[in-house]
C-alpha cells in the first residue's frame, strides 16, 4: 500500500483528505507541527507529498525546493493560490503537479493515481478493491470473482468502483453522473441507467448477480 | 492662440494708441510741419508697434501651441503641467502656476485612490483564498460522509463557491491592472473545464451538454475563458423550461469571415431554456439587470452576464445574445484573429 503524506496546516482539510485517500487504498500519514516541514518530510520517507503553500511560518516554494534537493519523492502542490506565477514557481521548483483548491475529490484523487503510475510505474497506484467476493482492478479495468474475470469499459468501471468504495451506502445517480463528468464523460440521466444495466450484465457473465441494487428514487447500493 | 485673436484681445489699447497717433499727426500738421515728416513719424512708430506685438505674440504662442498639442496627444490630459515648460511671460507663468497646482491635486486624488481600489482588490484575493480553505474542507466532509443531507449541504456549498468566484472575478474584471494572461488554448479543453465545474447544477437541474466542432486555438486566459462559459452554462440550468424531461445546452464553435480576410472564430452555446423576452435581450449584459426572467424564474443578481461582457472585454473578445422567447438562448463569443 502506498504511504502518502499530507502537509496542510488546515485541521478540517487535513482530518478528511486522510480519511478520504484511507477509503480510496492508500495509506496516509500528516503532519501536525510545521518546524522544519522539509526534514519532517524526508524522515517520513512517504511514497508520494500533497503538500499546501500556504503553511505557517514558511513558504510552501521554499519546502518543495528543499525536499527536491535531497530527495526525489513526488510532490503535488494543492493549494487556494491559483494563479498561473504559483503555478510555474511550483513546477519549476520541483513539484510534480499542481492541484488548485478547492478540489473535486475525483480529480484530485485522479493526480494522485497519474503522479504514482509516472513515478512508480504502472500498477503502483491503489488499482484493487475488494468487497463481498467480487475483485475491481482498476489499473487493467477488469472485475473477477469466484476465479472468473471480465472487462469493464472506462465508465463502468468507474460506477463500480465508486459503488464499491462506499459499499453499504447508497449513492445517488447524481453523485454517479458528477463522477463521470470529473473525466469528462458528460453522460445524461439515460446513459447512466444504460451503463448500469450492461454493468450488471457483465457481472452476471461472471456469475456475480444481484450485487449492484437499485434503491428507487434514490440511488444504487453495493451491500 | 492666433494671430487675430491675439489683437482682439488687445483691441482697447491698440485703439487708444491708434487714436493718440492721429491726434499727434494732427497737431503736427496744423503747426504746419512737412506732410512728409509727419508721414516718417507715423509710419516710425506703426511699424515699431508692430514689430513688438508680433514679437510678443510668438512668445506667447508657442507656449499655448505646446499647451493645446499635449492636450490633445493625451488622454489623461491631467498630467499636461508635467510635460509643458513654464512659459517666461508673467501671465502665462501665473496661469500655468495655478493648472499645475489644481491638476497636481487631481494627480494625488487619482493616485489614492487607485491605491484604495488596489488594497481593496488585494484584500478580495486574500479573503477569496482564505474563504476556499473551509469550503474544501466541506466539501470533503460531505464527500466523506454520503448521506441526502450532506448531498443537499454539498450542493449549498457549492452555491457559495460560485457567489465567491463571482467575487473574484469582479474584482479583477473592474481593475485597472491587467493581470491576465492571453495565450493559445484549445476550445475544447476549456468548455470541458467549465463543465466539469458546473457539473453539479447542470446535472441538478437535468441539463445535459451537447459537444460538437470545438478543436479550435483561440486566444484567451484559460482560467478567465472557463469562468466566463460556466457562467452561461449555469443560466442554461437556471433558466431551464420547467417541467418532466431533460433540458439541452449545445456548445459548438465555427469560423466567420467578418471582413476582408479578417476570421473569428464564434463559440454558441445554445439552450433549449426558457429564453428572454425580446423587450430584455439588449439589456442582459448590463450590470445588475435582471429583467422579466430575474423575477418570475430564478433568483438573479444581474452579474453572470455582466461579468461575462467585461471580461471579454478586457481579452479583447466580444461576447452578444440572441433568444427565442419560450424557445432557448444563445449566448456567443467572438474570438477575432490576431494580425498574422
Amino acid at each position: 500500500m502506498r504511504r502518502l503524506l499530507v502537509v496542510e496546516d488546515d485541521k478540517g482539510i487535513r482530518d478528511e483528505l486522510c480519511v478520504l485517500l484511507g477509503r480510496n487504498g492508500y495509506e496516509a500519514v500528516a503532519l501536525t507541527t510545521f518546524d522544519d516541514v522539509a526534514e519532517q518530510i524526508l524522515s517520513a520517507a512517504p511514497d508520494l507529498v500533497l503538500l499546501d503553500l500556504n503553511l505557517p511560518g514558511v513558504d510552501g516554494t521554499y519546502v518543495c525546493r528543499e525536499v527536491r534537493r535531497r530527495s526525489s519523492v513526488p510532490i503535488i502542490v494543492v493549494t487556494s493560490r491559483d494563479n498561473d506565477m504559483d503555478e510555474l514557481l511550483t513546477l519549476s521548483f520541483g513539484a510534480d503537479d499542481f492541484v488548485p483548491k478547492p478540489y473535486n475529490d475525483q480529480v484530485l484523487l485522479a493526480h494522485v493515481a497519474t503522479v504514482l503510475k509516472r513515478s512508480y510505474g504502472e500498477g503502483a497506484a491503489a488499482a484493487e478493491i475488494s468487497h463481498g467476493g467480487v475483485t475491481l482492478d482498476t489499473a487493467r479495468c477488469r472485475v473477477s470473482a469466484g476465479g472468473r474475470t471480465a472487462e469493464l469499459t472506462k465508465n463502468e468501471l468507474r460506477i463500480l468502483a465508486l459503488l464499491m468504495r462506499n459499499a453499504g451506502s447508497v449513492v445517488s445517480r447524481q453523485r454517479i453522473q458528477e463522477e463521470l463528468w470529473a473525466s469528462d464523460e458528460f453522460v445524461d440521466d439515460n446513459t447512466l441507467t444504460v451503463n448500469v444495466s450492461h454493468l450488471r450484465g457483465t457481472l452476471a457473465k461472471i456469475g456475480v448477480e444481484d450485487f449492484v441494487l437499485t434503491k428507487r428514487g434514490m440511488g444504487y447500493l453495493v451491500e | 492662440m492666433g494671430f487675430g485673436a491675439y489683437l482682439a484681445d488687445r483691441l482697447a489699447p491698440l485703439a487708444v494708441g491708434a487714436a493718440a497717433l492721429a491726434f499727434c499727426a494732427l497737431v503736427m500738421v496744423v503747426y504746419g510741419l512737412d506732410a512728409a515728416a509727419v508721414g516718417f513719424v507715423c509710419a516710425v512708430l506703426v511699424i515699431a508697434a508692430a514689430v513688438a506685438l508680433v514679437l510678443d505674440w510668438l512668445h506667447r504662442h508657442a507656449f499655448y501651441r505646446s499647451l493645446a498639442e499635449t492636450l490633445d496627444a493625451l488622454d489623461d490630459t491631467y498630467l499636461a503641467t508635467e510635460l509643458v515648460e513654464r512659459p517666461g511671460f508673467a501671465e502665462g507663468a501665473l496661469f500655468f502656476d495655478a493648472l499645475d497646482r489644481e491638476s497636481k491635486a487631481m494627480r494625488d486624488r487619482v493616485a489614492a485612490a487607485r491605491r484604495r481600489q488596489r488594497e481593496y482588490r488585494e484584500y478580495v484575493e486574500t479573503w477569496v483564498h482564505e474563504v476556499k480553505t473551509p469550503i474544501a474542507a466541506a466539501r470533503l466532509i460531505a464527500k466523506n460522509n454520503p448521506s441526502a443531507a450532506m448531498d443537499a449541504v454539498d450542493a449549498e456549498v457549492d452555491a457559495i463557491e460560485g457567489y465567491v468566484e463571482q467575487a473574484l472575478y469582479y474584482s479583477r474584471g473592474t481593475s485597472l491592472d491587467r493581470d491576465f494572461q492571453v495565450r493559445e488554448v484549445v476550445l475544447a479543453d476549456v468548455v470541458h473545464d467549465a463543465l466539469r465545474r458546473k457539473a453539479r447544477t447542470l446535472i441538478g437541474a437535468r441539463v445535459v451538454p451537447e459537444l460538437g466542432g470545438l478543436d479550435f486555438t483561440v486566444r484567451a486566459d484559460p482560467k478567465w475563458l472557463s469562468f466566463v462559459i460556466g457562467q452561461v452554462l449555469v443560466n442554461s440550468a437556471k433558466y431551464r423550461r420547467p417541467g418532466e424531461g431533460e433540458g439541452h445546452v449545445r456548445v459548438f464553435a465555427e469560423r466567420r469571415e467578418t471582413g476582408l480576410d479578417a476570421w473569428e472564430t464564434v463559440l454558441s452555446i445554445e439552450d433549449d431554456g426558457v429564453g428572454i423576452p425580446a423587450s430584455d435581450v439588449g439589456r442582459v449584459f448590463d450590470k445588475g439587470f435582471t429583467g422579466e426572467n430575474g423575477r418570475r424564474f430564478a433568483r438573479s443578481t444581474g452579474m453572470g452576464l455582466y461579468l461575462v461582457r467585461q471580461l471579454c472585454e478586457k481579452m479583447g473578445l466580444t461576447a452578444w445574445a440572441s433568444s427565442d422567447e419560450g424557445a432557448g438562448t444563445t449566448v456567443c463569443l467572438g474570438f477575432p484573429d490576431m494580425d498574422r
